[in-house]
């Protein structure tokens, strides 16, 4: 949805690195490709404005 | 005409068809064409067109007809000839979810689940929570499918992933899911690709095509708000030094009256129509540019009829209406937020309420003018 955003800064998502096993799963199931790979192991927010928390990552 | 066949009150008794999975009490769905027998009992096949009746039907139910009762029973379904190693999609029982599905699996072999979600899509189902782990281990149990196939994995579409928690369905009934593309279209390509979903594939659009397919039941909302709007507005308009003048109500009560309808257009139609174009990111401030065009509109279109303060007592009525409207529009969308659109409306709201009173003040006192 890069051409229809909504607004900056208020999305409640949290992405806690420490807690993150590198399942990937929320890569997957994101409508919003919110999530990019970062190494192995770890995923971080690429584009938490894109978040419409549905989710289906949580 | 003793002994003929074609008698008229009998109708063609040659001409009736056999049907052949006919049963007392029961009517047979149009798409279904055949059931198979299996290990898990007998399974409908159905076809994968979709018919001019089905279409019909999705006309209704996007005018809001019968959009509450739209549903078909939960159970196994089959498309082609599928066999123990067949491929289990999973969707829920909202008929046109169904219908795109289906519509979608020419010459597939493969079965299809559907769950029960109360007649609702698969979306709005995994948000509101029915279409959940419980919902397909359970279906997964009733329909017996372990007898059916010999793998254990469902493909369920992705969306469905805000309700569904995989690690909760695998524990409930030993399937794995697997998470399919986002739309039915794609579901071949992610089948002959060997269960893998492209990104564009993962992803949620808002095209113009599928903004504008929201429009009627929008429209449909407003009928009855229009059956009080409309007196409200003659009454208004009719406020004159002479206590009521019909005439006035009449007259002025038609132009407001436009504006009103003016104001639709612009919001609820328009507004969505043109979302990606309009400025501003909050929907009331889109809302409000395209208000802004209408009220020129009207300004053009109704040149001597309206003093200064008529004009400007519309376009302001115009504008927070349409803002309104347009920001109605954000519960519709695949993209915006929850908290966002409680950010917004918590600004809008005062905003939009404010104007209208003040147009309506405007409005009454362009009459004593
Ligand atoms: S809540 Fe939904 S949109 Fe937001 S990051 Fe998670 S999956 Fe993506």
């Amino acid at each position: 949805m890069r051409d229809l955003r909504y607004l900056r800064g208020v999305t409640t998502l949290a992405y806690e690195n420490e807690r993150c096993i590198g399942c990937g799963n929320c890569i997957l199931v994101c409508p919003h490709s919110v999530f990019a790979r970062d190494g192995e192991r770890k995923v971080r927010l690429a584009d938490p404005d894109g978040c419409m928390e549905c989710g289906a990552c949580a | 005409m003793a002994g003929s066949k074609t008698s008229v009150c009998c109708g063609v008794s040659s001409a009736v068809a056999h049907a052949p999975h006919e049963k007392p009490g029961y009517r047979l769905l149009d798409f279904v064409v055949n059931f198979m027998e299996t290990p898990a009992g007998s399974v409908p096949q159905v076809r994968t067109e979709v018919t001019r009746a089905d279409r019909r039907a999705t006309i209704g139910c996007r005018l809001g007809i019968g959009r509450d009762r739209y549903r078909i029973a939960p159970g196994i379904y089959a498309t082609g000839k599928p066999v123990a190693d067949s491929p289990v999609l999973v969707t829920a029982n909202y008929k046109l979810s169904f219908d795109v599905l289906r519509s979608h699996l020419a010459g597939i072999h493969a079965w299809i689940l559907v769950v029960e979600t109360n007649g609702i899509n698969v979306w709005c189902a995994a948000g509101k929570g029915s279409f959940s782990a419980d919902e397909v281990a359970k279906q997964v149990v009733a329909v017996g499918l372990d007898k059916l196939v010999t793998h254990r994995r469902l493909i369920l579409p992705q969306l469905a992933a805000t309700g569904v928690a995989a690690r909760q369905v695998k524990k409930q009934c030993g399937f794995e899911v697997v998470w399919g593309p986002v739309h039915a279209r794609d579901i071949i390509a992610f089948l002959d690709g060997g269960l893998q979903a492209s990104d564009a594939m993962r992803r949620v659009t808002f095209n113009l095509a599928e903004r504008m397919k929201l429009i009627p039941v929008e429209l449909t909302h407003l009928g009855k708000t229009t059956l009080i709007v409309l007196p409200a507005l003659l009454l208004l308009s009719g406020i004159s030094p002479g206590l009521f003048s019909i005439h006035a109500a009449l007259t002025r009560g038609m132009l407001a009256f436009l504006a009103y309808l003016l104001a639709i257009v612009a919001g609820t139609v328009l507004a969505p129509a043109l979302l990606p174009w309009l400025p501003g990111r909050a929907f009331s401030i889109k809302g409000v540019a395209i208000g802004m065009a209408a009220s020129a509109l009207l300004a053009i279109r109704t040149t001597g009829q309206l003093t200064k303060t008529e004009m400007l007592a519309l376009a302001l009525f115009i504008m927070a209406l349409s803002s309104y409207l347009a920001m109605n529009f954000t519960g519709s969308t695949p993209f915006t937020s929850p908290t966002g659109v409680e950010k917004e409306m918590r600004r809008a709201i005062p905003a939009q309420a404010a104007g209208g009173l003040i147009a309506a003040v405007l409005w009454v006192s362009a009459g004593f003018l």
